[in-house]
């Protein structure tokens, strides 16, 4: 079901884009701006055209030349375009699913690509629930149907103005997702991980350290026995002698 | 043995750099040219024998290959038997590849040239004790080249590092020799244990002792224990890994290379070919522990790393999350898990190995590690900025280059018996993204200040010592095939093997079958030896 309404709303956002971007009036130098264009003059060599997620960005640094027109893009980046553009078209084939009108050695081909690493989480539909595998003639009708549907909806709305669109600032902002998320990590995600480093610096290795400080002391201190003053051992070597006697002695009850 | 090649190629790989180091302490000091090609010449022997032991290796075969087996110390059962199977043979392959890199590719950051002569023989004495590591089936020798390891390294540090290398390299001594008294404990009470239960007479020999001795229950989880403290601050696993930010960021660039690329796995290599071979029961029964502190690791160390200033430092500590990954897979006990996580080894090898020559690069133009004075490299030089690139995604575990096949599998195949740990390390990617993209966007983008604006292009040189780590991080990345199918039979026998002696079952093995094996009977026996 998700599946569904996600396939009508890609076609229908793609359908709007390709609309807005290539159809209807022309609407470059309306935007532009001759303060910000002058600044962005400098990117102008590598500068973001032809491409509609940018196009804002391109009638500003186009601007500041005078008069304004959208070229075609140079042949370093058409080349790579042409060669997806291509490959959109006829990626499918690697992958051709199992249908009767389809030769057996042309299905499937990309399934066994990565068999070593994926055997172990491999899931096969047939096995698993036959009935829905049986209708995908069905499915993939009902794919191509919500496609159509989503693209008579874009049209209607943004090529022939039949309804006016609904376009609340919250999905201009994407949810406000990447806003929450810098919020976070700039703010209290950053404190936490600077809180692990300081951790890490200093219980952590500063139990390491402390074991070893604890060794250099008590070794400094014992040290101080080893004078290397015969008569110093000789009467740490009596007096052991004596409690020893004593101990024989007094304890134990020899003699 | 179909195997077999008219020489010991495994011996040979051991000889042979302790040959050449033996060579340059004898050459003179006045002539440091020699150094360098004695250095050159071994290394690259070595390698090449290396490469062609992986072509040679036999890929259907699960058990040990090349096997040399000769008596040493014949009165105690220890003996020179080495053999290498399909968990070593990669990490042999790169040891074989890292160290001719690091020997070619990077000059020690010392002008005196007279100091040459002690920086390349320390070197191949690493190689030979790393080489001899991975090899060695007994367990007295792996314990004399375990221990050989850290004298190299501990000089490299100490002679050739950066400003607070003294106490790095102490540190790290002290640190990996504490772990490491545990383990010849444990060794010896293993070895003479085991003569009393099942093996009949004193052997170090680590598949006799695994294929016949009958520990106790409580007998196996202390010997157990032993190994595992060593190859805990090996690896390191949180909380024992602070020697590792102080070693690997005051190292000399070889030395991070090589402490990264190979040092790091002898602990989680020691704790599959010892930890697990030996002690199932054990270390089935203290997988929670392992599974968390695995999990803390790639977490804990992900966030650390994401806080550091300086760029080496920063790479150390993602080395502590991804080693987490290896660890959390290895106490998965499940094929794949495992598969991945002896995959992750060679991995993280290779593309942290390429890391820190990275960084050791920008150092030796910039003599800053930094972030905060570095800026706009990008601009100034893009084919460095392009190699930094793909040697940080490959860090990141992105699809399409190595680091990702090992993570994936370790995830995927850890998912089934250890869910939820999974769950929580899954974010560890995320977070390791993160910090490395971060990283990059401060170091690499924007406008280059005047100190970063002129900052050198990758030269000839440098970018033949990176070419083969990249090959190797795109070939793996697209076609992992030729290595898991060497890596999986032994994994798939060792584990069979753990199940059998773990008592618990492959398919579950998060729950444990209770079967104690005679737990009364030996018990008595263990007492009876406690007098000696």
């Amino acid at each position: 079901m998700i599946g569904l309404v996600t396939a009508v709303l890609t076609a229908f956002y793609m359908t709007r884009q390709v609309i807005m971007v290539f159809f209807g009036k022309a609407r470059w130098g309306s935007h532009a701006n001759e303060a910000e264009a002058a600044h962005l003059v400098d990117h102008d060599a590598d500068g973001a055209d032809a491409d509609g997620s940018d196009a804002a960005h391109a009638v500003e640094t186009h601007g500041a030349h005078g008069e304004f027109k959208p070229h075609e893009s140079p042949p370093i980046m058409l080349l790579p375009l042409v060669v997806l553009a291509v490959l959109s078209i006829f990626g499918g084939v690697i992958q051709l699913p199992s249908f009767g009108f389809i030769p057996e050695s042309w299905q499937h081909k990309l399934e066994h690509w990565l068999e070593p690493v994926v055997e172990a989480g491999e899931f096969h539909i047939k096995d698993e629930a036959k009935s829905v595998y049986d209708a995908k003639e069905l499915l993939a009708l009902v794919a191509i149907a919500c496609a159509l549907a989503g693209i008579a909806a874009a049209i209607a709305i943004y090529g022939k103005k039949i309804r006016k669109p609904i376009e609340p600032e919250i999905l201009a902002q994407g949810w406000r997702y990447d806003w929450a998320i810098s919020a976070f990590m700039g703010g209290p995600g950053r404190k936490m991980f600077e809180a692990v480093a300081w951790f890490d610096k200093t219980v952590v290795d500063g139990a390491v350290n402390g074991a070893a400080k604890v060794v250099a002391v008590t070794a400094g201190q014992v040290r101080r026995g080893q004078t290397g003053n015969v008569r110093n051992y000789a009467g740490i070597v009596g007096v052991g002698v004596v409690l020893l006697l004593a101990w024989f002695v007094v304890g134990r009850g020899v003699l | 043995m179909d195997t077999s090649l008219p020489f010991p190629i495994l011996s040979m790989l051991i000889v042979v750099p302790a040959a050449g180091a033996a060579i340059i302490t004898l050459l003179s000091k006045r002539r440091p040219e020699f150094m360098k090609l004695v250095a050159a010449i071994t290394s690259i022997a070595t390698g090449a024998m290396s490469v062609w032991l992986t072509w040679e290796f036999e890929r259907a075969d699960d058990g040990f290959q090349f096997v040399s087996n000769h008596p040493w110390i014949e009165q105690w059962g220890i003996g020179w038997h080495l053999g290498v199977d399909g968990i070593s043979l990669f990490l042999v392959l790169l040891t074989g590849v890292l160290f001719p890199l690091a020997i070619l590719g990077i000059d020690p950051h010392n002008d005196d040239r007279g100091q040459d002569k002690p920086y390349f023989a320390w070197l191949l004495l690493l190689e030979a004790g790393v080489m001899g590591s991975f090899l060695s089936l007994d367990l007295f020798l792996f314990f004399v080249f375990f221990e050989i390891v850290l004298v190299p390294m501990y000089f490299l540090i100490g002679g050739w590092g950066y400003e607070g290398r003294e106490y790095a390299a102490t540190k790290f001594f002290l640190y990996t020799m504490i772990g490491s008294a545990f383990m010849l404990v444990s060794i010896m009470a293993t070895a003479f244990i085991a003569s009393r239960n099942g093996v009949g007479e004193v052997t170090f020999d680590l598949v006799r002792i695994g294929e016949e001795a009958n520990f106790a229950a409580s007998t196996g989880r202390w010997l157990f224990f032993g190994f595992a403290v060593a190859f805990a601050v090996k690896v390191p696993v949180f909380p024992l890994h602070t020697w590792l930010p102080d070693a690997h960021t005051q190292a000399p660039t070889a030395g991070s290379v090589v402490l990264a690329g190979v040092m790091l796995k002898l602990g989680t290599y020691g704790l599959l070919r010892f930890g697990l071979y030996l002690f199932p029961e054990a270390a089935h029964w203290s997988r929670s522990l392992w599974l968390t502190l695995a999990v803390i690791g790639i977490t804990y160390g992900a966030i650390a790393a994401t806080m550091q200033k300086d760029l080496k430092r920063l790479v150390a500590y993602s080395s502590v999350a991804h080693l987490g990954f290896i660890v959390l897979g290895t106490f998965a006990f499940t094929s794949e898990a495992i598969t991945g996580s002896v995959m992750q080894m060679v991995n993280h090898g290779v593309s942290t190995g390429a890391l820190f020559l990275l960084v050791g690069m920008i150092y030796e133009r910039r003599h800053t590690r930094q972030i905060s004075e570095l800026k706009g490299i990008q601009a100034v030089a893009p084919i460095f900025a392009a190699a930094f690139t793909v040697v940080m995604l490959s860090s990141i575990g992105v699809p399409g280059l190595n680091g990702f096949v090992g993570e994936f599998l370790i995830l995927i195949g850890s998912f089934g018996t250890a869910r939820w740990w999974v769950v929580i390390a899954a974010t560890g990617v995320i977070v390791a993204a993160l910090y490395l993209l971060w990283a990059y966007q401060r170091v690499f983008h924007g406008e280059p200040d005047d100190a970063n604006r002129s900052f050198p292009e990758l030269k000839l040189k440098e970018a033949a010592t990176l070419l083969p780590f990249i090959g190797i991080i795109v070939f793996t990345g697209v076609y992992p095939k030729p290595m898991l199918e060497r890596i999986e039979p032994s994994v798939d026998r060792l584990l069979a093997h753990v199940s059998e002696r773990g008592g618990f079952d492959l398919d579950r093995p998060d729950v444990i079958e209770v079967e104690e094996i005679e737990e009364p009977a030996e018990a008595a026996t263990e007492s009876g030896e406690a007098g000696e």
